[in-house]
């Protein structure tokens, strides 16, 4: 690895923008967090050697899935979705639990594991890359030994698309199907706001003060 | 061998940086799954998760030696792609969840519970 101060300040970036991620009450700007994650992941495989997957990672993180987070988040506002920003109270000691004692034994593995030692310093792709780029060879790999993979990949893809548009499309047409579910909703004692005229696109105007929370 | 005497001050930097760096990445995430109740949120959390473990395949092709270099690359590119369809459908998922319930709040959706 080159120069150490690079991968010490991204990963401490990397490290405040996930703590931002998880901990910042507006929603939005949790995203833009989350934007600044995915750049630091991407500047992480620059520093391992790993061009194509930055690229890839900027593009596909950093770009297309914020992109539909964002999205999601704009369809999804309420003003009672003000106080969704911060995690639970009747499970963030037990999921910290959770997550520190994985951690915990993440170390340990890793201390007892031959990669703990300070043997694995030198990157090994150096003389390979001397002579070819990583698209190159990664291209070769995609189209020789994981072509079948990479077809199924995009077939993955497609359907992925197709299920989207499937499932998030507007169907009022079939009001039926849609009243079959009220009776369930309709047992509950905050089932009341079923009957706010809260149509798909059609969203009361106070509610457009408050946005992004 | 005692538990944090990690060799990693006094090692020069390479793949258990990375490795650690990764792991605690991994368990923000996982901190943010379990613990969070906007739906977007938990899925924001997932990727960074997804992220730590792409950090490792990344990690691991640069430093570890092996027959056919990049392999960890490769497959840290299908996990891109997969992880691109699986957040398409799940905000799908979240959308049609908005229509009928009017909630994103994870502990609001117990239709399963019975």
């Amino acid at each position: 690895m080159g120069a150490p101060v690079v991968f010490y300040v991204v990963a401490i970036a990397l490290l405040a923008s996930a703590f931002g991620v998880i901990w910042i009450k507006n929603t939005v700007h949790a995203a833009f967090s989350l934007v600044a994650a995915f750049g630091a992941v991407a500047a992480l495989y620059l520093v391992l050697n790993a061009d194509f997957v930055a690229m890839a990672q900027l593009l596909v993180y950093a770009g297309a899935i914020i992109i539909m987070l964002l999205f999601a988040l704009m369809l999804t506002q309420r003003r009672e979705t003000v106080y969704l920003g911060a995690p639970a109270e009747n499970r963030s000691f037990l999921a910290g639990l959770v997550a520190t004692l994985l951690f915990v034994a993440f170390v340990r593995v890793l201390v007892t594991s031959p990669w703990g030692s300070g043997g694995y310093s030198q990157s090994v792709l150096g003389p390979l890359l001397a002579r070819h780029g990583t698209a190159f060879i990664i291209g070769r790999e995609f189209f020789s030994t994981f072509l079948l993979p990479f077809e199924v990949a995009s077939v993955l893809l497609l359907m992925a698309l197709v299920a989207a548009i499937v499932l998030a499309r507007r169907d009022e047409p079939e009001t039926p199907e849609r009243d079959a579910v009220v009776p369930r909703a309709e047992e509950k004692p905050a089932a009341g706001r079923r009957e706010e005229p809260v149509a798909a696109g059609v969203r009361p105007a106070q509610d457009l003060g408050d946005q992004n929370r | 061998m005692s538990w944090f005497q990690l060799p990693l001050l006094h090692a020069p930097l390479g793949l258990p940086h990375v490795l650690i760096l990764a792991a605690a990445l991994f368990c923000l995430g996982l901190y943010g799954v379990l613990a969070l109740r906007h739906a977007v949120r938990v899925l924001m959390s997932l990727e960074l998760m997804l992220n730590a473990a792409n950090l490792m395949l990344v990690a691991f092709a640069n430093y570890v030696p092996s027959a056919s270099p990049l392999r960890g690359q490769v497959f840290s590119l299908f996990v891109i792609a997969v992880a691109a369809a699986e957040t398409s459908v799940a905000l799908a998922i979240f959308l049609l969840l908005y229509k009928q319930h009017q909630t994103v709040d994870m502990e609001k959706v117990d239709s399963l519970q019975g």
